[in-house]
């Protein structure tokens, strides 16, 4: 418990007169405006994508023959290829984007060489678009949340390492030596990536593994990246956002040190179901540890409750809070959650349910988007020094994504419980499958809301940027026009 | 003057540095797949059944290319084919007395027929 | 104070833990499986690879996304032990009587499958003929060993032989999705591995051995709503070829209903993929007896040495 802690940035930050920060933050938002607004441009274009094949999956339980025609369109590839883009296309391409801006606040440095970041973010979108078209060209490799093939892959993997180079440079060249926690967060996750993806591409898509070693190494991959990963930036920016934005001290850090402690000493064991054709120790060992993630998730629930002073986040004025706010609550949901149902009792009801879907589309929807929206609605107008042009639209896109996450999550996850409760019973199966379906259908209104809220975020996001970047070049052209006036007065 | 290499050769350092640790996993993979990897499953098969073939094929040659008795009671022998054409060849010369005792040849080399009942069935 | 080289090797050895535990073990462990022999047939290796065509569906399996409505792994609550007839001989009252004493046996003991009534008739007006039809059969159900092998010895004296049962029991299994549980040694030779983890469609681990047809496979990817109305199984329409008769019809047209038939002039070919596919389906078994998934398998059991194989195949678990 050190609330006075005397070196926090916060302190720092929100009062640079009493000390002056090693290097300006609208100096540093400037190195760091071009990267950006590549990544985060990217992702919410990527983000419409997911949501546009999202929707085309979702309606094909409105009408199994919906574009059934098309190899390229069949339920099978549109599925993994929304939640391709969704998941490399934006929540990692904006998360690094998010975690090189914070990295070099929170050093107070300028982003290390930022036109390198540029072309790894290209390479990096260049790999996701060649693997979403293999996706769907039926080039999926078969492991969930990995389906990109090896030349994507090889491609993302280089994107990414490029990135992350100049993210561990970055942070390597800080100025002020003092780490506050979101950078433990930060700093940790910029390794994680590279190493869980190189284990898995290598081993699933080069060296091979025998039978069912390759669902084990699967599993791991997929936890890692959903749970360990996401939560990594997730929390950093919750951490970091919350007493930044309120203008008050993080309750406490060492509490939020053992948050950082707990997610990548337990939360790396997860990912193994309960019911997995494995040897038995694996699953047992998942369920303890998943179990043991409900610390992780009080530990940061307290620290942000004592950090607002029990106000609640969602009804706070700031739209960037709001944002955050949902994404709070949607991790601890989703950590509970995922503990119950990680309970053998519990599970053999849950699995192969759509429950588990849901939770996980909470998990990306809910928690980690959420998060991602409002330290986007926060960073962008700081780079650009100018307001969102549909200020509006921040906070319907607010009400849209939350009411959508609501609208999506909740009925696939009642129709989950009670697709699992028929499964206990010698039912036919016919009769199980049809009772999900008004669940899937409701689900549909909860995509579209989604997706909605997805265009508001693209108009404003671009808007801006095309605002800014037209004010330069209409700047730079009057500069240039105004300087042959002065020439041709002279002589 | 000495600045300048020191700083090229600190560079090199992170560049190495910060790779080797964003690939240090990756090394542990390829370790793990040469040291523990087992060959494919049916890769034992693959070599027992390649040397029966192979023994199988050097039989066949072996005999293709020498004597040896088939029927020693019968008198029934293999021997090589350019031996046997040559034979042939010999025996033609004079189609008739080569036609004489073919059929006679083709008996002693075929297994006799089990002989008939004594009694006709009443069925034919 | 520089907490960087912490941070990192905090990370490291955190992530080298989770990976030892599940890559570098599994494929210790997983990894070095070979293929086991299925309980009663000591030389049969389980499993075997896959025939060439079914080998090629695996890939349009994979390439097609079917893994994510159809798991590929049953489960199962436990196991109970049957005993069953295997010969009744020709006195059959003394053999009743025995069964209806150990339906009256104190409630651990061992259930009776058939209907006491039906076993009551049977001991009245002797129409036993039919009750001890179809051997072996079984008439009892135990929960524990001694139960069970008591109730053997009391059919045994009354002049029958009997056969202990392993069953094993669940609700994917009461569905009739397989057998026994799915175990890691039935993926030996997959790759990729694809156990599924949805069941928006019906599981397909015993696939083949459900419909072992090809042909009917080829007409559900066709039109999946033709067996199963209301299936929101999307048709693969794209895997097969709807072109005009040639000389004369292609003997592997589908025969289909008049609802989804091609107009007149035209019929319905499977693509080789299709064809793959369906192969696949139709290798998809996961029904051998192992040592750690056992089941007793009727079809084989061997009416002379009752009790011996009973043995054998109750040690086995």
């Amino acid at each position: 418990m050190n609330p006075n802690h005397p070196k926090s940035p916060f302190i720092i930050h929100n009062s640079s007169f009493n000390l002056p920060p090693s290097v300006a933050p609208d100096v540093i938002d400037a190195s760091c405006r071009l990267p950006l607004v590549v990544l985060f441009l990217s992702a919410a274009v990527w983000l419409l994508t997911a949501s546009a094949f999202g929707l085309i999956a979702s309606i094909k339980f409105h009408a199994p023959g919906f574009l059934a025609d098309s190899a390229w369109l069949t339920y099978g590839r549109v599925r993994p290829a929304a939640v391709n883009a969704m998941l490399y296309g934006f929540c990692l391409q904006a998360g690094l984007g998010v975690a090189l801006w914070m990295l070099a606040r929170l050093g107070r440095t300028t982003l290390a060489a930022p036109w390198m970041v540029i072309v790894g973010a290209l390479c990096w979108n260049l790999g996701v678009a060649a693997g979403v078209v293999g996706i769907l060209g039926g080039g999926s490799t078969g492991f969930e949340n990995l389906e990109m093939p090896a030349y994507a892959a090889a491609l993302v993997f280089l994107g990414y390492l490029m990135m992350a180079f100049w993210g561990v440079l970055t942070f390597h060249q800080r100025r002020e030596r003092q780490l506050y926690v979101s950078q433990w967060f930060l700093f940790a996750a910029l390794f994680w990536f590279p190493w869980i993806y190189s284990t898995a591409n290598l081993v699933l898509q080069g060296f091979g593994a025998r039978g069912m070693a390759q669902a084990v190494i699967a599993w791991w991959y997929s936890d890692n990246l959903l749970v360990v990963w996401l939560a990594l930036v997730g929390l950093a920016a919750i951490f970091y956002f919350v007493p930044k934005l309120l203008n008050r001290e993080l309750h406490s850090r060492y509490l939020a040190l053992m948050a950082f402690w707990m997610l990548i000493l337990f939360a790396s064991w997860g990912g193994i179901p309960a019911s997995a054709p494995v040897p038995a120790w694996m699953p047992t060992l998942s369920v303890v540890t998943t179990v043991l993630g409900v610390i992780t998730v009080i530990a940061v629930f307290v620290n942000v409750f004592r950090t607002t002073g029990g106000k609640c986040l969602m009804r706070m004025s700031n739209p960037s809070l709001k944002f955050i706010g949902a994404g709070l609550a949607s991790f601890v949901v989703v950590g509970f959650a995922s503990a119950v149902t990680a309970l053998p009792a519990v599970n053999q009801v849950t699995q192969f349910t759509w429950f588990t879907i849901g939770k996980g589309l909470l998990n990306f929807y809910g928690f980690f988007a959420m998060v991602i929206f409002g330290a986007i609605y926060y960073i962008v107008p700081q780079l650009m020094g100018q307001e969102f042009p549909f200020p509006k639209l921040v906070r319907a896109h607010f009400f849209t994504a939350a009411l959508g996450v609501l609208l999506f999550a909740v009925p696939l996850a009642v129709g989950g419980i009670a697709q699992g409760l028929k499964l206990q019973h010698a039912v036919i199966f016919a009769d199980i499958a049809k009772g999900t379906l008004p669940f899937l259908r409701a689900s549909t209104v909860g995509d579209l809301m989604m997706a909605l809220g997805h265009v508001m975020f693209l108009v404003n996001l671009g808007g801006l940027v095309f605002q800014f970047y037209r004010g330069r070049a209409l700047s730079a052209w009057a500069e240039a026009t105004a300087e042959i006036k002065t020439a041709e007065a002279r002589p | 003057m000495s600045s300048q290499p020191a700083r090229e050769r600190t560079g090199l350092a992170y560049v190495i540095g910060i790779l080797g640790s964003l690939l240090i996993v990756a090394a542990l993979v390829w370790a793990m797949q040469r040291y523990t990897q087992q060959p494919p499953l049916g890769q034992d098969r693959v070599v027992v059944r390649k040397k029966a073939l192979a023994d199988l094929r050097a039989t066949e040659v072996g005999e293709l290319a020498s004597y040896g008795w088939l029927d020693q009671p019968k008198g029934v022998v293999r021997l090589p084919i350019a031996d046997a054409m040559q034979l042939a060849l010999r025996d033609w010369q004079n189609p008739a007395a080569a036609r004489s005792n073919l059929i006679a040849r083709v008996e002693k080399a075929t297994a006799a027929p089990p002989a008939a009942p004594a009694k006709p069935s009443a069925f034919e | 104070m520089n907490y960087g080289p912490l941070i990192f090797l905090a990370a490291f050895f955190a992530l080298a833990g989770s990976w030892s535990g599940f890559v570098l073990t599994p494929q210790l462990q997983i990894g070095r499986l070979q293929q086991t022999n299925t309980i009663g047939n000591p030389t049969a290796a389980y499993p075997v690879a896959r025939p060439g065509l079914a080998q090629q569906g695996l890939d349009v399996y994979r390439a097609n996304g079917c893994a994510y409505c159809h798991s590929q792994q049953v489960g199962q609550t436990g196991t109970v032990l049957e005993i069953a007839l295997t010969d009744a001989g020709t006195n059959h009252p003394p053999i009743i009587a025995a069964l209806l004493k150990l339906a009256a046996a104190p409630a651990d003991g061992p259930t009776v499958l058939t209907a006491l009534p039906q076993l009551e008739a049977a001991r009245t007006n002797g129409g036993s003929a039919m009750l001890l039809d179809g051997l072996p059969k079984a008439f009892l159900r135990s929960s524990s060993r001694e139960g069970a092998n008591a109730a053997i010895k009391a059919l045994y004296a009354a002049g029958a032989k009997a056969q202990l049962w392993i069953v094993p029991v669940g609700p994917d299994l009461a569905r009739g999705w397989g057998s026994r549980r799915t175990v890691a040694e039935d993926f030996l030779f997959e790759a990729p591995v694809m156990p599924g983890s949805q069941r928006v469609g019906p599981d397909l681990a015993n696939m083949g051995t459900r419909q072992p047809n090809v042909n009917l496979h080829l007409l559900h990817l066709y039109a999946p709503q033709l067996q199963m109305k209301g299936s929101t199984m999307p048709p693969y329409r794209f895997l097969f070829e709807r072109r005009k008769i040639g000389l004369e019809p292609s003997p592997e047209a589908l025969v289909l209903p008049a609802e989804v038939a091609p107009p007149a002039g035209y019929e319905v070919v499977p693509k080789p993929p299709a064809r793959a596919l369906a192969a696949y389906l139709a290798s998809l078994r996961a029904d051998a007896p192992l040592f750690n998934a056992p089941l007793t398998v009727p079809a084989s059991a061997t009416p002379a040495t009752s009790t011996n194989a009973a043995t054998t195949a109750a040690s086995a678990k």
